[in-house]
C-alpha cells in the first residue's frame, strides 16, 4: 500500500515507480534503455528506453552546465560553458565516468559539485584534472560494537547544500543506541574538502535544520503529542523559541534563511500550501518565549486560481530566496515570486506554444537576471525532456543537447496523448479533480467512452499522493492501443489543499472515495472522444443524457496498492463497473494493512505513521470503525466478484501479507472466478528494476487488450529479452485464471510478442507537436 | 584362532548390529535431507571424526577389557602364538566395522543407484572402503594406546592426519591409507605381547614408534615457541593485563606480513597506500577510504577454483562444488565422473530430469553430449566453472550458457564473488570485474569491464581488497602467504581501475617479515630433518594445495645462523639424550642409537627417546605401582606358555 513515505522504509525511487505503476503521471520513465526494436513506436520497450540526458545542471551564475549523460555502464559527467546563452563548444570536458552517480549539484561558488550517489556524497573539484572524492556515506550505517558491546546505527540524510556558504552541504546525523536512552541527532556541515563540522548535536528528535548565523538554528521537529509539525529557532545558549506549527499532513518545509528572513513552505493558514516568510530578529530578540501569536507570518501569494498547493519551489542558488512556486496538481504552473520573472515567464511560454517548462533563473543580488538560464521542457507528450537555454537579455531561446536527446531514441510526441484536466461534480456534489488521455489515434466523430472506446481506470496508491499530467510510460502505451485512460484523484488526495485530503473521512472500501471513482467514470460514460479532445481541460458536470443502456461497459480499473484496494473495491461492489480489473500489492482488509504497520514507521515529518493515520486518515483502533471498514473492505466483498481479475504481489512486500492476497485468490478461484496471481517472490511493495516493470507493463498491456476487446498485437518475437520476461513471468504466476489464457501458449508458456523492427528516432520535428 | 575370532565376534555382536542398524537410520536421514554422494565439508569432517572416534572407541575397550589380568591370563592361555590371537581379534574387530560402517554405506549406495534416479559413479563405491579404513586406522591406534606402557602411545594418532590428503589425486588416497594402516596395525600387533610392560625394542618397531611421536613433539614445540614468542611479546608491552585485554593482532609491527594480514579491508588499503605520505593523490585516496565501501576477498574465496583445476581428477569421493543448484525449478546437477557430464536430479520428486554436456546443451541421454574434458567447479549456485569457460544455468533450466572464456594457457581460480554491482572472478594470471547487472541481463558471452593483472604469483596471494570510487575501484593486492620463511616476498600492490576499465598501477609496498626470524623459522629450529620431510611429504602428495612448498624451495635452506642454532639445538639434544641414556641404564648400541636419533631429529628426537625408554629395573629397584600390578600376572603367563 502506497502510504506516505516512512522514513528509512520506502525510497524516493520506489515511491516514483510505484505511482508510475499506480498510474501516477511524475514518471520520467526509469527504465534503462531496451533494444529498442519493435515497428510500433510507441511500443513498450520504447516508452522505456531512458533518456541519455539524464540531469542538466546550471552553474549558480548561470555560466556553465553540467551535464549527466546515461551510458551503457552508468554515466558520464560533462562541463560546458556557456556564453550568451548559447554553449561553447570548445569548452566542453568530460568531468568523470561513474556507474553509480544519482544526481549532482553545484556548490554556490560554482568552484565544485556535490555528486550523491545511494548511499555515498562525494565532491568534485573543477579544477583541470580534481578527481572525485568521498566526503560523506549517508543512508544507515551499522557501526561496530564498542569495548562495552553495544552496537549503535547512524543514519545519515543530506539536507541542502548551503547557498550561503561557498562549497558547503548540511547532513543529518541520527546516532541510535539499542535502547534508544542515547539517541541523539546531529546537524552537520561537510566541506568540499571533506571536513566535517558538526553544528549542533541534541537529544530531540529533528527532520530538518538550518543555520541561522550567530550560532542560531532553525529546527524542524516532529511533536508526538499533538501531532504537529513544530519549528523552533535555537540560540546559541541552548535557549529555544517556537516559530510556528502545522499540522501532520501539511507538506511544511525550511527553505532558508536570507537577511534574516526565514523562508518556509507549507500550510501555515488557509487551506492550501505555498510560501511563506519570518523575520527571525523580531523573535530571537525576545528573550521571553514563545508567544506565538505576535510572530506575523509574510504570505507570498498562493494559487492565484485557488485550487492547487504548492508542488515545487525554485530557489536562487547563492542565497536561497524563493523565485518560482510550481503548481501542478491541475497543469504545470509557474508563479514569478521575484519581481521581474513573470515578463521572462510569459516570453519563455510563448516561444514554447504553451507548453509545461521548468526553470531556473539566475538574479544578482539587486534581482537583476545575470547569466544564462535553464529551461527545461516536460510533459506528458514529451518522452524525455528537453532542455533549453534562455539568455534574459535577449530573451532568445535555444535548444541545447538535442543531438544526445535524440540519440536516446524518444517516442516522437505526435504519437503521444495528450494528459487533459478533468473535474467533475461528484454524486454529492463535491467537485473532484482527475486527468484523461483519449487514445492517439482518431477515432471517428461518433466514438464513445466505454462504448467504442475501451477507457481504463488507473486509481492511484497513497490515498495521500496525486496524479499530475506527466509522462507515464503505462498510460501512453494504453492509449496508444486505443484505450483511454482516466485517472482520478479522489478526495483524499493531496494537492488540492487540506480540506480536500480530509474531506475522505476514512470512507474507504465501499464508501465515498470509492464512489468519487465510480462518479468520476459514469460522468465520462457516454462521452464524444472527439468532443473531448477539443478541450484543454474537461468539466463534467453531469452523467452524459445519451448514455445508451450499458449492461457491460468497456471499462478496466486497475490500481497498485491503495489503487489496487479500491480496484477490488469496485470489483466487489460495482460489479457492473468493469469488465476486468488489475490489483496490484492490494491490501484486501484495510484495518489489517495498517495494524501490521510497523510501529517504528515514522513520516518525512518525524511523527509515526501510525499516530498520523490514525488522526488524519482512519482510526482503525476505534472497533466500531474497524467494524465499518471491515464490512466495507474487498475481503468482505469477495462473493460478490464476478469479473476476470489479475492479482500482482511481491512476496517480500512489508506492507501487504502476501498470504492475505493467496488467500483472497485462492477463494476466488474456488468460486469459479477467472482470477490470475502473479507472485515476485524477491519485490517488495513496489514493483521495482527494469525487467519488473517491464514483465508488469507487457502483462498489463495484454490483460486489459484482451478484456477490452482491442485488437491483439500479431506476430512473434523471439528476442532474447522478451523471452528474458515471458520465463520470468512463466516462473512467477501461481494461478492461472482463463484470462491468461490468451496470454498462454499450449505448453502453459507465454505467447511470443508483436514482431520486431527498428523504430523510426524522433527528430527535431516532433518538438512542434505537444 | 577361527574359534577366537567366531567367540570375539559373538562377544559383540548385539553392540555391532546396533551400531550398524543407527547408522543406517542416520544415513537415511541423511539423504532424506541433503545429497549423500556429495557431502559438503562440514559434513564430511563429521562423519569421518565420527568412524573415527568409533574405531577408536572400540580398540581402546576391546583391549583395555582384555588386558585385565584375569582376562589376559586366559586370552593368551591358548595353543597361538600372540600375533595370531592378536590377529584373530583385529579381524573380528575389521568384520565388526565392515559391518556396523562398510555395510551401511554400502547399501545406501546400492540404493541410490538401483533403486533412485541420481547418478552414481564407481567412484563412489569407495566410499565404504575408505570409511573402514579411517575406522580400522583408529582401532589399531586404539589398540596400540591401550597396549602400550608409555603415556605418550597416544601420540601416534598423529598419523591419520595424513587422511587430510583428501586433494591427493585419484587412487593416491588409497595409498597413503595402506601405508598408515600398516603402520598402526604393525605397533598394535608389536605391542600385543604377553608382558605389555615392555617397551618396544626391536628396531622397525622402535622406529615405527618413534616417528609419530616426534612428529607430534615437532609441532607441540614449533607451537609452543610461537605461542611464547606472542604472550611474552604481550606481556612484556602492555603487562600482565594486557593477556586479557590485548587485541592479539596488534602486536604485530606495522609494515609486516602479519599486521597486514590481520587488517580489516579499509585498513589494509590505506596501510598499502601510506607507502608514500607526500603523493597527493594517494593522501587523497586514503582520506576517502574510511567513506568507501572495502570488499575484502580471501580465503575459499580466491582459492576455490585453484583447488580443483590444479588436480587432474575430483577426489575419489568427496566432491568439492561440483554441483549446481537451480533453485527456480528445484533440480540440482551433480557433476559424474564416469560420463565428465552433469545429471540433472529434482530435488522434488527425486526424478531424473537429463544431462548437460559441455556444449551447453540438455538432453535426457547422456550419448549425445559432448563430454567436458576436466572436472568443472561450481563457483556459485548457479555459475561453473571449467578450467578456462565460465558457464551459467540458463534461466529457463534448458542448459549452460558459456559467459566468458579465458585465453589460452589462463585459468579459472576463485569463486565468483558478486558485491555491489560487480562480480569478480580470479584466474591464474589475472582478476576480472564484470558488471553484475549486465552478467544478470544478457545471456550471450559477457566481457569483463576490466582484467588487471596480478602483480605477483597465485600462490604467494594473500588477500585483495578492494574499494568502491565513485569513478571506478581501488585494488590492493596483498603477497605474502608463503612469506613467513622468506621463500616469497611479501608486499601490497595497489591499482586504480576506472569505469572504462583502464588499470593504472599506483604504488606498492613491500612488506616485513613480522616475528623474529627464530619464531618464523621455529620448525627448522626444533628440528631440521622434520621440517623438510614434512615439506616434502605434504609437497609430493597434495601438489595441488596452494600455497604448496616446491621441492627447489625445500632446498633452499634457512639463513646460516639458524643453521648454526638449529644444529646447536641438535647437539644439545644429542647430549642430553646421551647423559639421560646413561643414566637410564641403556647399553651402550641402545645409547649411541638414541643419540644419533635425538642428534638427527632434535629435541623431539629426545622425547621421543623419553617416550620408549625407561630406568633399568633392577631386582633391588622397587618396581612401580602399575609395572608391579601389571606385570604380576603377565610374568605368569609367560612361565605357562614356556610350560607349553
Amino acid at each position: 500500500m502506497m502510504w506516505p513515505r516512512a522514513e528509512g522504509v520506502t525510497t524516493a525511487r520506489a515511491l516514483v515507480t510505484s505511482c508510475m505503476l499506480a498510474g501516477c503521471w511524475l514518471v520520467s520513465a526509469q527504465a534503462g534503455a531496451a533494444g529498442p526494436s519493435a515497428t510500433d513506436p510507441v511500443a513498450i520497450e520504447h516508452l522505456m528506453a531512458k533518456p541519455r540526458v539524464a540531469e542538466v545542471d546550471l552553474s549558480p551564475a548561470g555560466d556553465r552546465i553540467a551535464y549527466r549523460l546515461d551510458e551503457e555502464i552508468g554515466s558520464s559527467l560533462w562541463l560546458v560553458d556557456l556564453d550568451g546563452g548559447a554553449v561553447r563548444d570548445d569548452s566542453r570536458r568530460e568531468l568523470l565516468r561513474s556507474e553509480n552517480l544519482e544526481s549532482v549539484d553545484w556548490a554556490p561558488d560554482g568552484s565544485s559539485l556535490f555528486l550523491q550517489t545511494s548511499d555515498r556524497l562525494a565532491s568534485l573539484d573543477l579544477a583541470p584534472g580534481a578527481r572525485a572524492r568521498w566526503i560523506a556515506r549517508l543512508g544507515r550505517v551499522d557501526e561496530a560494537p564498542d569495548r562495552s558491546g553495544v552496537r549503535s546505527a547512524r543514519e545519515v540524510r543530506l539536507l541542502r547544500v548551503e547557498p550561503d556558504r561557498p562549497r558547503s552541504v548540511t547532513l543529518r546525523a541520527e546516532l541510535r543506541s539499542v535502547d534508544g536512552a542515547d539517541d541523539s541527532y546531529r546537524l552537520l556541515r561537510v566541506d568540499a574538502s571533506g571536513h566535517v563540522e558538526t553544528v549542533l548535536e541534541t537529544p530531540i528528535r529533528f527532520v530538518d535544520a538550518l543555520d541561522a548565523g550567530d550560532g542560531t538554528v532553525i529546527l524542524h521537529r516532529p511533536d508526538g503529542e499533538t501531532l504537529e509539525q513544530v519549528f523552533v529557532a535555537r540560540r546559541s545558549d541552548g535557549s529555544e523559541v517556537e516559530l510556528v506549527r502545522c499540522d501532520a499532513i501539511d507538506p511544511c518545509r525550511l527553505v532558508a534563511v536570507v537577511d534574516g528572513t526565514l523562508w518556509l513552505r507549507g500550510r501555515f493558514d488557509g487551506d492550501l500550501a505555498g510560501v511563506s516568510s519570518l523575520r527571525l530578529e523580531a523573535v530571537l530578540g525576545d528573550r521571553s518565549g514563545s508567544d506565538r501569536a505576535r510572530l506575523a507570518l509574510g504570505r507570498q501569494p498562493v494559487d492565484p486560481i485557488g485550487r492547487t498547493d504548492l508542488e515545487t519551489l525554485v530557489v536562487e542558488p547563492t542565497s536561497g530566496r524563493p523565485l518560482l512556486a510550481v503548481h501542478a496538481a491541475d497543469g504545470h504552473r509557474l508563479l514569478a515570486l521575484a519581481p521581474g520573472l513573470g515578463g521572462h515567464l510569459q516570453h519563455i511560454a510563448t516561444q514554447l506554444a504553451g507548453g509545461a517548462f521548468d526553470l531556473e533563473p539566475r538574479l544578482d543580488a539587486n534581482g537583476a537576471a545575470r547569466g544564462t538560464w535553464l529551461v527545461v521542457e516536460r510533459g506528458a507528450r514529451l518522452h524525455h525532456d528537453r532542455h533549453h537555454l534562455y539568455d534574459p537579455r535577449t530573451g532568445r531561446l535555444s535548444e541545447v543537447l538535442a543531438a544526445e536527446r535524440l540519440r536516446g531514441a524518444p517516442v516522437p510526441s505526435e504519437r503521444l496523448a495528450r494528459a487533459r484536466f478533468v473535474e467533475y461534480s461528484a454524486s454529492d456534489g463535491r467537485t473532484v479533480y482527475g486527468w484523461l488521455l483519449l487514445p492517439s489515434a482518431e477515432r471517428g466523430a461518433d466514438a464513445r467512452l466505454g462504448v467504442e472506446v475501451p477507457l481504463v481506470v488507473t486509481v492511484h496508491g497513497g490515498p495521500w499522493s496525486h496524479v499530475r499530467g506527466s509522462f507515464s510510460p503505462l498510460t501512453q502505451r494504453l492509449a496508444a492501443r486505443g484505450m483511454a485512460v482516466f485517472a482520478p484523484n479522489f478526495r483524499g488526495s493531496t494537492g488540492y489543499g487540506r480540506a480536500y485530503v480530509a474531506a475522505a473521512d476514512g470512507d474507504f472500501g465501499d464508501g465515498r472515495v470509492q464512489q468519487d471513482v465510480v462518479d468520476g467514470v459514469h460522468r465520462l460514460l457516454g462521452r464524444r472522444v472527439e468532443e473531448l479532445r477539443g478541450l484543454d481541460a474537461v468539466r463534467l458536470t453531469a452523467r452524459t443524457d445519451d448514455l445508451p443502456s450499458l449492461e457491460a461497459p468497456r471499462v478496466a480499473i486497475m490500481g497498485h496498492s491503495f489503487g489496487g484496494f479500491t480496484t477490488l473495491g469496485a470489483l466487489a461492489f460495482t460489479p457492473r463497473l468493469a469488465r476486468a480489473g488489475i490489483a496490484s500489492a492490494a491490501p484486501v482488509d484495510l484495518v489489517r494493512a495498517f495494524r501490521d504497520l510497523e510501529i517504528g514507521d515514522r513520516m518525512p515529518s518525524g511523527l509515526r505513521l501510525r499516530a498520523v493515520l490514525r488522526r488524519w486518515l482512519v482510526d482503525f483502533d476505534d472497533p466500531q470503525v474497524a467494524a465499518r471498514l471491515r464490512r466495507s473492505s474487498p475481503e468482505a466483498g469477495l462473493d460478490a466478484v464476478e469479473r476476470p481479475l489479475m492479482l500482482l504481489a511481491g512476496g517480500l512486500d512489508p506492507k501487504v501479507d502476501i498470504a492475505d492476497v493467496r488467500a483472497y485468490a485462492l477463494a476466488l478461484a474456488r468460486r469459479g472466478v477467472d482470477v490470475s496471481l502473479v507472485v515476485d517472490e524477491d519485490a517488495g511493495h513496489s514493483i521495482e528494476g527494469e525487467d519488473a516493470v517491464r514483465l508488469y507493463l507487457e502483462v498489463v498491456d495484454r490483460f486489459l487488450a484482451h478484456h477490452l476487446g482491442v485488437e491483439s498485437a500479431p506476430g512473434s518475437d523471439s528476442s532474447d529479452e522478451v523471452a528474458g520476461w515471458r520465463q520470468r513471468l512463466d516462473e512467477q504466476v501461481e494461478i492461472a485464471g482463463a484470462s491468461l489464457a490468451p496470454l498462454v501458449d499450449r505448453e502453459g508458456r507465454l505467447r511470443p510478442l508483436a514482431p520486431a523492427a527498428a523504430p523510426r528516432p524522433a527528430s527535431a520535428a516532433d518538438s512542434g507537436a505537444r | 584362532m577361527l574359534h577366537l575370532l567366531r567367540s570375539e565376534l559373538m562377544r559383540f555382536r548385539t553392540l555391532a548390529f546396533s551400531f550398524a542398524l543407527g547408522h543406517l537410520v542416520l544415513l537415511a536421514v541423511v539423504d532424506s535431507a541433503a545429497d549423500l554422494l556429495a557431502p559438503d565439508a562440514l559434513r564430511l569432517a563429521l562423519s569421518t571424526a565420527l568412524y573415527a572416534v568409533l574405531g577408536l572407541a572400540f580398540g581402546l575397550v576391546q583391549m583395555r577389557s582384555r588386558a585385565r589380568s584375569e582376562q589376559w591370563i586366559y586370552l593368551l592361555h591358548r595353543p597361538l602364538e600372540p600375533r595370531g590371537i592378536f590377529a584373530a581379534l583385529a579381524t573380528a574387530a575389521a568384520l565388526c566395522a565392515l559391518l556396523v560402517i562398510g555395510l551401511p554405506l554400502l547399501l545406501m549406495i546400492l540404493k541410490l543407484d538401483v533403486l533412485g534416479a541420481q547418478w552414481v559413479d564407481l567412484r563412489h563405491y569407495g566410499l565404504p572402503f575408505f570409511a573402514v579404513g579411517v575406522s580400522l586406522a583408529f582401532y589399531f591406534g586404539g589398540c596400540f594406546i591401550a597396549l602400550s606402557p608409555s603415556r605418550a602411545a597416544f601420540l601416534v594418532l598423529v598419523l591419520p592426519l595424513f587422511f587430510l590428503t583428501r586433494q591427493a589425486d585419484g587412487l593416491w588416497i588409497y595409498a597413503v591409507q595402506a601405508v598408515v594402516l600398516c603402520w598402526l596395525a604393525l605397533l598394535a600387533a608389536s605391542a600385543f605381547q604377553p608382558d605389555v610392560s615392555l617397551l618396544p625394542c626391536r628396531p622397525a618397531v622402535l622406529a615405527a614408534a618413534t616417528a609419530p611421536v616426534a612428529y607430534a613433539a615437532f609441532w607441540a614445540l614449533a607451537i609452543g615457541i610461537h605461542l611464547s614468542w606472542s604472550l611474552g611479546t604481550i606481556f612484556i608491552e602492555h603487562g600482565p593485563r594486557g593477556l586479557s585485554t590485548f587485541a592479539w593482532n596488534d602486536y604485530f609491527p606495522e609494515g609486516t606480513m602479519p599486521h597486514v594480514d590481520y587488517l580489516d579491508g579499509t585498513r589494509a588499503l590505506m596501510h598499502a597506500l601510506a607507502a608514500e605520505d607526500t603523493e597527493p593523490r594517494l593522501v587523497s585516496l586514503r582520506d576517502q577510504l574510511e567513506l568507501a565501501d572495502v570488499l575484502e576477498l580471501r580465503g575459499l574465496d580466491l582459492q576455490r577454483g585453484q583447488l580443483v583445476h590444479a588436480a587432474r581428477h575430483q577426489p575419489l569421493f568427496a566432491d568439492r562444488g561440483a554441483s549446481l543448484v537451480d533453485a527456480d525449478r528445484a533440480v540440482r546437477w551433480s557433476f559424474s565422473h564416469d560420463r565428465m557430464l552433469f545429471h540433472g536430479l529434482s530435488m522434488r520428486t527425486g526424478e531424473s530430469v537429463g544431462w548437460l554436456g559441455a556444449s551447453g546443451d540438455r538432453a535426457t541421454s547422456p550419448s549425445e553430449l559432448l563430454r567436458f574434458a576436466s572436472v568443472p567447479t561450481a563457483v556459485s549456485p548457479r555459475h561453473l566453472a571449467t578450467p578456462r569457460r565460465l558457464y551459467e544455468l540458463r534461466r529457463d533450466g534448458d542448459g549452460l550458457a558459456l559467459r566468458s572464456e579465458l585465453p589460452d594457457g589462463e585459468r579459472w581460480a576463485s569463486a565468483l564473488i558478486t558485491h555491489r554491482g560487480l562480480t569478480l572472478a580470479r584466474s591464474d594470471r589475472a582478476l576480472y570485474l564484470f558488471d553484475a547487472r549486465t552478467l544478470e541481463r544478457e545471456r550471450g558471452v559477457v566481457a569483463p569491464r576490466a582484467r588487471v593483472p596480478l602483480p605477483g604469483g597465485t600462490d604467494n596471494l594473500s588477500r585483495v581488497d578492494i574499494a568502491e570510487l565513485l569513478d571506478g575501484h581501488l585494488l590492493a593486492f596483498t603477497f605474502g602467504r608463503l612469506s613467513e620463511r622468506e621463500r616469497y616476498p611479501a608486499y601490497q600492490s595497489v591499482v586504480e581501475v576506472g569505469v572504462d576499465g583502464v588499470v593504472t598501477p599506483l604504488v606498492e609496498r613491500s612488506l616485513g617479515p613480522g616475528p623474529p626470524a627464530w619464531v618464523r623459522h621455529r620448525g627448522f629450529l626444533v628440528s631440521p630433518t622434520i621440517q623438510q620431510a614434512h615439506d616434502l611429504t605434504w609437497s609430493l602428495l597434495a601438489p595441488q594445495r596452494p600455497g604448496r612448498i616446491g621441492l627447489t624451495d625445500i632446498a633452499n635452506a634457512p639463513p646460516p645462523r639458524l643453521v648454526l642454532l638449529a644444529l646447536l639445538a641438535a647437539m644439545a639434544s644429542a647430549a642430553a639424550t646421551a647423559m639421560v641414556a646413561s643414566r637410564r641404564g641403556l647399553d651402550r648400541a641402545a645409547r649411541r642409537m638414541w643419540t644419533v636419533v635425538a642428534f638427527a631429529l632434535g629435541a623431539p628426537g629426545f622425547f621421543a627417546f623419553l617416550a620408549w625408554t625407561r630406568r633399568r629395573e633392577t631386582v633391588d629397584a622397587p618396581a612401580s605401582r602399575r609395572s608391579d600390578a601389571a606385570s604380576a600376572p603377565r610374568r605368569l603367563a609367560l612361565v605357562s606358555w614356556s610350560s607349553q
